[in-house]
């Protein structure tokens, strides 16, 4: 638990906004290697591929490593910087925000001066990085720099806030599940595979499934509440347990695919909820849709807040959502599927 | 100056035929394979001594235009655009049916029969027609179907330190990279002259899975945003201020590592470059560099003002360095580690 939470802390904390992952996936690789795994590569997207175990059928768990954030577009006379969005970035909340960029430069997100909130729009926004003009400013965050939010991940009792969950948190799931099994005979080939570019239209799971061709996929990522005041009427609460995706914007689970999640989740009393999604998609969408098509799914950790900068998981969730995955790639019953 | 023969040339969306006869007569001699695949793609090869990696550029040699959807009783012909084209700009237009051969105008209705309150309406598609000068319907038919197609006829012109032309996008990318397959490189190329980009990103996609290559540049004209408006925060590009070099845009982040790689080399070549400082719009990129397991691609693109248009400006020194660029790019691929 509190070797956990010391992952969630580091992994949270690395600056890997969409296209620009090399620094967390260095830190992942890291923690792979001192598992002394061999089968480590990266694709020309910048996922990291980790193989372990052996037997016919090919599992690719995806958890993206790229996180929201923005880009420097423009910069004025007085050194103030304009920007652009990287994913879904919503315009409320930003303001007061802080940044930091990828090459360490920290600033602030503040706005012009709005009479009315319809005035209010990402255009009157800019970053202030405290330089006197545009040349300074230049030399600190030249046009094209990108970067995200700056917000230190909190632990409150059983809960925890960050920046960056979203899916910083799949990664942490992996990894735990991979250091539990790297050393076990499995009966599949499991490529856990650190994706990128998710946030901005699941690009790297996409290159990786073609490369790895597998009879499977299950993503890890995060997926929406309708627990909070007034929120979405959505079936998935915090602290419910892993979310087993029946669908989204992006996938539709094969039935029988959702079936077996769902007995072994049974059979060895986890927590599990189901759950639709009517917005959004996850890297389960790039990878079904690969080749000639393989059956995917997606194992969600409930969280509120997505894509704020503080972002809330339950860790009772995340050790269910370890525990189904842990499960279903160490036991035979998703290889005897026939579709 | 052959750009002029390359951008007068017509070939929208889907109907390329004109500039692909054009294209492959003039490339031909420079490749030691040059086929045209289904989607009616050039894919050329032009050998070097090494054969890794595998380089790919590309350009699209589609151009937006018009399709003719109805041909009403008076012998007006009714059109859809085929790729993004704005209907403010193309009242009182001249275009060209390349497959009939015939010409025509869009018309408008002259200011003084404009009824209060017609000049502050923006024109839809649906309000738009072309006229043939056909008598009625039937006349009308003798000359045009269901379906021809038209491009603008816009002539092209050298201006001094511009050129003025219709399709500069991207017959621009079309020039620069039959000016790399004229030359000799160490390093094997693949030049993919490509179809149906403005509609779609179509075109590209059969064609890349088809080269399989490594690295990909994609050649590209892009919105220069150098605008006299009153506030302009953010110009796309400016003419005359270098290539521009795409960071990200709606379908495609750029490899760092390419992006970084040209920066370096217009940096100790003293070539001048700018961003594209907005990251709307998508290219070809958007396919490469997702095709397969994934390409390194990045896109290079001549600033034009006013593209999607009748008549676009190019700046003839952006045009010259960007030729420069692509060239060094290639010159110098062993500095690239991916």
């Amino acid at each position: 638990m509190k070797g956990t939470i010391n992952l969630i802390k580091k992994l949270t904390s690395i600056v890997g906004p969409s296209g620009y992952e090399d620094e967390i996936r260095e830190v992942i690789k890291k923690e792979v290697k001192k598992l002394k795994i061999k089968h480590i590569e990266e694709t020309p997207l910048g996922a990291l591929i980790v193989k372990v175990g052996s037997g016919k059928k090919k599992i690719m768990l995806a958890g993206h490593m790229d996180e929201i954030g923005i880009l420097s577009t423009h910069i004025d006379k007085k050194g103030f910087i304009r920007f652009a969005n990287i994913g879904g970035v919503s315009k409320y909340g930003l303001i007061g925000s802080r940044i930091k960029f990828v090459n360490g430069v920290s600033g602030l997100i503040s706005t012009e001066p709005i009479k009315k909130p319809e005035q209010f729009s990402f255009e009157k926004l800019y970053i202030d990085i405290g330089a006197k003009n545009k040349t300074a400013a230049a030399k600190l965050v030249p046009v094209g720099t990108f970067g995200v939010f700056d917000k230190e991940c909190v632990v409150l009792g059983n809960r925890i806030i960050s920046k960056a969950m979203d899916d910083r948190i799949g990664c942490v799931v992996m990894l735990n599940v991979l250091k539990k099994v790297y050393n076990k005979k499995l009966p599949y080939q499991v490529y856990f595979v650190f994706t990128t570019q998710e946030e901005v239209g699941l690009r790297g799971a996409k290159t990786s499934a073609f490369k790895i061709d597998p009879d499977f996929g299950i993503a890890l990522d995060v997926t929406g509440t309708g627990d909070t005041p007034e929120g979405y009427k959505m079936a998935v609460n915090l602290g419910d347990g892993v979310a087993i995706k029946v669908k989204d914007r992006s996938l539709i689970t094969h039935p029988k695919l959702k079936d077996v999640c769902v007995k072994l989740a049974e059979e060895k009393n986890i927590k599990y909820q189901l759950e639709i999604l009517e917005w959004g998609g996850t890297d389960a969408g790039a990878i079904h849709l690969t080749r000639a098509g393989i059956p995917s799914t997606v194992f969600s950790i409930p969280t509120r807040y997505i894509h704020s900068q503080s972002e809330m998981i339950d860790m009772d969730d995340v050790k269910a959502t370890e525990a189904l995955l842990e499960k279903i790639i160490t036991t035979k019953d998703l290889g005897n599927l026939k579709f | 100056m052959l750009l002029k023969e390359i951008s007068n040339i017509p070939g929208p969306s889907g109907y390329e035929k004109p500039i692909r006869d054009y294209l492959k007569k003039l490339v031909r001699k420079n490749c030691k394979t040059l086929e045209t695949d289904a989607l009616g793609n050039i894919i050329c090869f032009k050998p070097g001594k090494k054969k890794t990696p595998r380089i790919m550029l590309s350009a699209h040699m589609d151009e937006v235009g018009f399709i003719v959807s109805e041909i009403n009783p008076d012998g007006f012909l009714k059109v859809q655009s085929l790729g993004g084209i704005d209907p403010r700009v193309v009242l009182t237009k001249k275009v060209y049916f390349p497959g009939q051969k015939i010409k025509g105008v869009v018309g408008v209705i002259p200011i003084h029969l404009m009824k209060k309150g017609d000049g502050d309406k923006v024109p839809d598609w649906d309000s738009i027609y072309i006229d043939i000068g056909a008598k009625n319907k039937k006349d009308a038919e003798k000359y045009i179907q269901l379906g021809d197609v038209a491009v603008f006829d816009t002539e092209f012109e050298d201006l001094g330190d511009v050129y003025k032309g219709k399709s500069f996008d991207d017959r621009v990318g079309c020039y620069i990279l039959q000016e790399m397959l004229k030359k000799r490189f160490e390093y094997s190329i693949y030049g993919v002259f490509t179809t149906q980009e403005e509609f779609g990103l179509r075109g590209v996609r059969p064609a890349v899975n088809k080269v399989k290559p490594d690295i990909a540049i994609n050649l590209e004209c892009t919105t220069a945003g150098d605008l006299p408006t009153e506030k302009d925060l953010t110009p796309s590009t400016e003419l005359g201020k270098g290539p521009a070099i795409t960071i990200m845009d709606r379908t495609s982040i750029s490899s760092p590592k390419l992006v970084d790689y040209l920066v370096k080399l217009a940096k100790q070549n003293k070539i001048p470059y700018q961003f594209k400082r907005t990251t709307t719009g998508g290219t070809d990129a958007g396919y490469i560099h997702l095709s397969r397991d994934g390409v390194a691609t990045v896109t290079i693109s001549v600033p034009a003002r006013y593209i999607h248009s009748p008549v676009s400006l190019i700046s003839k020194s952006d045009l010259e360095n960007a030729i420069k660029l692509v060239e060094l790019a290639i010159i110098n691929l062993d500095r690239i580690k991916l």
